[in-house]
């Protein structure tokens, strides 16, 4: 494994380089591939083509000359589409790395706090309420998402709060209690809307799904998405020690509850981003970080922009996967992380069996 | 004074269970408090190490109110060695005294050679770096305390506060490990302040005793002063006989029988000697 021994100890740094480096050509060619994946497969050959015919490679490999709606569909819907699943998976992954150490729980993960259905109802608000009138409709979804989630998390941290302090027992349970009210509200919303446009509309949104992303969507959310999942990393020594426990964390000088605020405000910020253009994606936030954890370890330091990297990988890989394993119907991507998130997880517990205090 | 307590009441809910605590701690000094079972021991170290507001009063650290200092300019100065130390995922013994250098350690940066040999250090002198790479989960209740010792003496701080620092070693380790504090307290001024239930133990190494009772400090002074037959008799309801042993020069005491004679046992023993 690539974890650190004492002996080397030293050379952890450039380790830790190293491990970044891979994980960023993963993501690349994971990305290139999954361009050519698809109802209309381009070849590999055209992909590199038409993104990088712009430098001139075509002189230089003789690349075969691509068509007008190939570049079309690779630029303004597959390319797109990829950068969202990148920035999805980064978010959610963010999140279930950023939860598991503040709630010092390995099932913690971005539901628990119930933050994504927090978005999922203002999406569905606003879907059931605005779809109508369209171009209001564009907007109103990833803000009343952002509305959602920021008020359900501050509402879920007040009604935990215990004078001065946040236990973390009392904030799961009000995370939980508050995520199945939620939902069940987001169920009722589907009697009350038109059965034929909004239901659906809001079924493929609440199922997860990439499809049909453009540009705009895109670079709205990227910054929300990018910058929290830079400044978190300024954070991971204090995530690590907040693992021996809150009061002794204390003892080591980091201030818990200024802590909690500033890092569960960075992972609610993106969450919701992440949320109001994919629907509810499952499993990665809870996944991604155990994988990563058995392959770098678990010094935050590492594991959280390993785990940024690495769930925008896998939720490439898994987009691909829903739109080429039964074309030419793409399935929703959340059903497919679900699915074989799950029983991967299970086999991973049972490996690693005794490691996971749950 | 370096450190003092300054009459601090403490409260859990609406029970008192420090009641005008007052307490001189000098620079280098080494504290025991002893007690019987939920006399305040713990609180008051809690109360020491800003972990809970006194109602009433403050504990000053040079003057400065504790609860006024920044978490992290107070774990420069002051380490905490809980009872149990536990971690989730599998960090490294390294790794959890490497954490003792948080406090030195700029949040930009990583840390440096210098910080891996003072954990080195810090763990040599705890003798826990033949298992430094090991998981901690995976180590025993003893192999954990000195990790914990090893990650309060990486914090390089001149305070040091234990509660219970030696309740899962075994005997020889218990030796050594309070050699290693009362020596550091000798030549490098830490001031440690512990908690004990061993009551040889304390007497044999600390200094300065404090014997609380019911949040109250029944008695506070020199060991020998404080070690007496009348304060055990008085806080534990115990009759005993306090000794010096030879080679060490320091008090020790041998627990007769409970000093409420006429409701137990030992009472219908002494009742059965005196027929006889």
């Amino acid at each position: 494994m690539l974890k650190v021994q004492l002996n080397q100890y030293s050379n952890r740094i450039s380790s830790w380089k190293k491990i970044i480096l891979i994980l960023f050509t993963m993501l690349f060619c994971v990305s290139i591939i999954s361009l050519n994946v698809g109802f209309s497969r381009i070849p590999l050959q055209k992909v590199i083509a038409i993104l990088f015919g712009g430098i001139n490679v075509n002189g230089i490999f003789n690349l075969p000359e691509p068509s007008t709606a190939e570049a079309t569909i690779l630029l303004q819907i597959r390319l797109p589409r990829i950068f969202a699943g990148m920035l999805v998976g980064a978010a959610l992954s963010m999140g279930g790395v950023v939860f598991q150490a503040i709630f010092r729980n390995p099932m913690a993960d971005p539901y628990i706090l119930g933050v994504s259905s927090g978005a999922a109802l203002g999406g569905v608000t606003a879907i059931a309420f605005l779809l109508g009138t369209t171009a209001l409709g564009t907007f109103a979804v990833p803000f009343m998402a952002f509305a959602g989630a920021s008020v359900t998390a501050l509402l879920v941290y007040r009604l935990a709060r215990v004078g001065s302090i946040t236990p973390t027992m009392s904030l799961l349970l009000s995370g939980i209690a508050i995520s199945i009210v939620l939902s069940s509200i987001v169920t009722l919303t589907l009697f009350f809307v038109n059965p034929y446009d909004q239901l659906q509309a809001i079924v493929f949104w609440l199922i997860g799904s990439l499809a049909s992303m453009s540009w705009a969507e895109v670079i709205a959310v990227a910054p929300l998405i990018l910058i929290p999942a830079i400044l978190v990393n300024f954070f991971a020594r204090d995530l690590n020690i907040v693992l021996l426990g809150e009061e002794e964390a204390g003892h080591l000088g980091v201030e818990i509850e200024s802590l909690k605020k500033m890092v569960l405000l960075l992972t609610s910020l993106s969450i919701a981003s992440a949320v109001a253009i994919s629907g509810i994606i499952g499993f990665v936030g809870l996944i991604v970080p155990h994988i990563l954890r058995l392959m770098v370890g678990p010094d935050h330091r590492i594991l959280l922009p390993s785990a940024i990297i690495g769930g925008a990988t896998y939720m490439v890989v898994f987009d691909a996967l829903a739109r080429s394993i039964y074309p030419p119907l793409e399935l929703p991507v959340g059903v497919i992380t679900a699915m074989a998130g799950g029983p991967f997880f299970l086999y991973l517990l049972r490996r690693k069996r005794g490691s996971y205090r749950i | 004074m370096f450190l003092s307590v300054a009459g601090i009441d403490c409260s859990y809910d609406s029970t008192l269970v420090l009641k005008d605590v007052r307490l001189q701690v000098g620079k280098g000094d080494f504290v025991g408090i002893i007690g019987p079972n939920g006399s305040g021991k713990t609180t008051l170290l809690k109360a020491i190490s800003a972990t809970l507001k006194p109602a009433k009063g403050a504990v000053l650290l040079e003057d400065i109110d504790v609860h006024s200092i920044k978490k992290l300019e107070l774990a420069k100065k002051m380490a905490v060695v809980p009872q149990e130390t536990s971690i989730l995922f599998d960090f490294t013994a390294f790794d959890i005294v490497m954490m003792g250098r948080n406090p030195h350690v700029d949040r930009f940066r990583f840390e440096t050679s210098k910080d891996v040999d003072v954990v080195k250090e810090a763990m040599k002198l705890t003798d826990c770096l033949e298992f430094a790479d090991r998981a901690v989960g995976s180590l025993s209740a003893g192999e954990k305390q000195r990790v914990a010792i090893a990650k309060a003496l990486a914090q390089e701080s001149s305070v040091m506060l234990l509660d219970e620092p030696t309740s899962h070693l075994d005997i020889n380790f218990q030796l050594e490990t309070m050699d290693l504090l009362r020596d550091l307290s000798d030549s490098t001024k830490l001031t440690v302040i512990a908690v004990f239930h061993d009551l040889n133990l304390a007497a044999r190494y600390c200094r300065t005793l404090i014997i609380l009772k019911d949040g109250k400090i029944l008695a506070a002074g020199a060991c020998a002063d404080v070690f007496t037959k009348d304060n055990i008799k008085t806080a534990y309801h115990v009759d005993a006989e306090i000794r010096y042993h030879p080679l060490t020069q320091s008090p020790y005491m041998i627990a007769l029988r409970s000093g409420d004679s006429d409701r137990n046992m030992s009472g219908q023993l002494k009742t059965l000697a005196e027929k006889e």
